[in-house]
């Protein structure tokens, strides 16, 4: 834990050198994208991707397995993430959620065996997602420019750095034995085709039904991570709702 | 500039406690902006009483539909919303190219965003705060509470506009109606080379 810890540290110092300019919050609607023509480029290969590999084994995975087991792929996957989120909810002093995160974990690794059932959920304790972007954000790190990652999609410089983060601090990582770690990546393989069985009616709409699917994959990602990195919208940055009042 | 929301109803409460405080003259002004974005969370409540009313009643599809273009109708400022999502092309078009975009942006807009309330079905939405933006009008954030699944942030923008209060914007988890749809109606225009006929077609056929 420890030496996680000081990997935490070496690493924002080393990212303080790239993003540590203005901070503070951005208004929801700002986009900062000076490497669009390659995220374009990126966007065009993830939706290749998509249509060619995601789609077809989401469709398959939701054709195929009983919904109970695919309720089970989500469970257990999503288990396993919430070790990495109670240190973050930590990191950010946001200790209810630590709590809440911690006892979920628990209940759902005991008497939901192993987090093959969510018991959790029916005591109204539901996962609050976060991420070492999260963390970074409200320790004062611009969001820097948006990127658009190979497989992993919509992204910012401060959520790349975040999520390499995340995985260098995974507790989980920590106490499972090598080999039977690396099994957990064909769970996570899997629950991300069941994910795009689950949301396919919203990724369709985004990827395959959206006039530029670059532009609005891109605002739909940046607004969703400031409300959830910011919690409310600054009054003064809201548009004159009569501009247009002509 | 505009004024804040006209006086609502009150309770008689409200009305009793308001003459007691009238009493004090500096409470005056906090009691005004108190009213005002009372009404917003009235307003709001009436929102989500027929919201509820048309995904619990397990109508068809079709029909859920309609009665979701009558809730844009009736409650939200369209014509103000299509022309701020249009945004400067819109200053140029003739009134009857602006008026016929207009129409094809309200079916439009039902259509898409009547596709997403569907999925509250069995939902209860909970208003659970609200904030005066002052001239902006007010935020009413509330909570779609669903049978054991996370609940999530539903955020109504409100303001006040010469027939009344109307919704303005729609925020899902802060993915705002007004920017996704600038962001489509923009890429759809250029799409067309800024021709506004062909891009109000388009809204039309989809």
């Amino acid at each position: 834990m420890q030496t996680s810890v000081l990997r935490i540290f070496g690493l924002l110092a080393s990212v303080s050198l790239v993003t540590a300019c203005a901070t503070g919050t951005v208004p929801t609607d700002h986009i900062y994208d000076p490497f669009e023509e390659t995220n374009r480029q990126i966007h065009e290969f993830n939706k290749a991707v998509d249509e060619m590999a995601l789609a077809p084994a989401a469709s398959a995975y939701g054709a195929i397995l009983p919904e109970e087991i695919q309720q089970v792929i989500d469970n257990s996957a999503n288990n396993l993430e919430l070790p990495g989120q109670v240190v973050n909810h930590i990191l950010q002093g946001d200790l209810p959620d630590a709590l809440q995160t911690t006892t979920r974990f628990l209940l759902n690794s005991t008497l939901g065996i192993a987090g093959m059932f969510d018991p959790a959920s029916d005591f109204g304790l539901f996962e609050v997602p976060t991420d070492f972007g999260e963390t970074m954000s409200i320790y004062g790190f611009a969001e820097g420019p948006y990127l658009e990652l190979p497989f992993l999609g919509a992204s910012t410089v401060r959520g790349t750095v975040g999520m390499a983060v995340d995985f260098a601090i995974d507790p989980i990582r920590q106490i499972i034995p090598s080999p039977e770690r690396e099994y957990l990546f064909v769970l996570k393989g899997f629950n991300l085709v069941g994910d795009r069985h689950a949301y396919s009616d919203l990724v369709n709409v985004l990827l395959y039904e959206s006039s530029d699917s670059y532009a609005s994959q891109r605002i739909t990602y940046l607004q969703n991570m400031r409300h959830n990195a910011v919690d409310e919208v600054v009054i003064e940055d809201l548009e004159d709702p009569f501009a247009f009042d002509y | 500039m505009r004024s804040i929301i006209k006086t609502p109803e009150l309770p008689r409460r409200a009305v009793l406690a308001g003459v007691a405080g009238l009493a004090l003259s500096s409470m005056v002004p906090t009691f005004a902006f108190g009213v005002t974005e009372k009404a917003a969370v009235s307003f709001i409540q009436k929102v989500v009483a027929d919201v509820h009313r048309i995904i619990n009643t397990g109508k068809a599809e079709p029909q859920m539909l309609v009665d979701f273009e009558a809730i844009f109708r009736d409650y939200g400022e369209v014509p103000l919303i299509a022309k701020t999502v249009l945004g400067a092309p819109g200053r140029t078009a003739s009134s009857s190219e602006l008026s016929a975009y207009i129409r094809a942006f309200q079916g439009y807009l039902s259509r898409k965003y009547g596709r997403q309330f569907r999925d509250f079905a069995g939902a209860e939405i909970n208003v659970v705060k609200s904030r005066n933006a002052g001239t902006k009008g007010v935020l009413v954030t509330s909570m779609v509470d669903r049978p054991n699944k996370p609940p999530f942030e539903l955020e109504w923008w409100v303001i006040d506009i010469n027939n009344g209060i109307k919704m303005f914007d729609l925020k899902i988890e802060g993915i705002s109606l007004i920017s996704t749809e600038r962001t489509e109606i923009g890429a759809v225009l250029e799409s067309f080379g800024g021709d506004m006929g062909k891009m109000t077609a388009h809204l039309n056929a989809n």
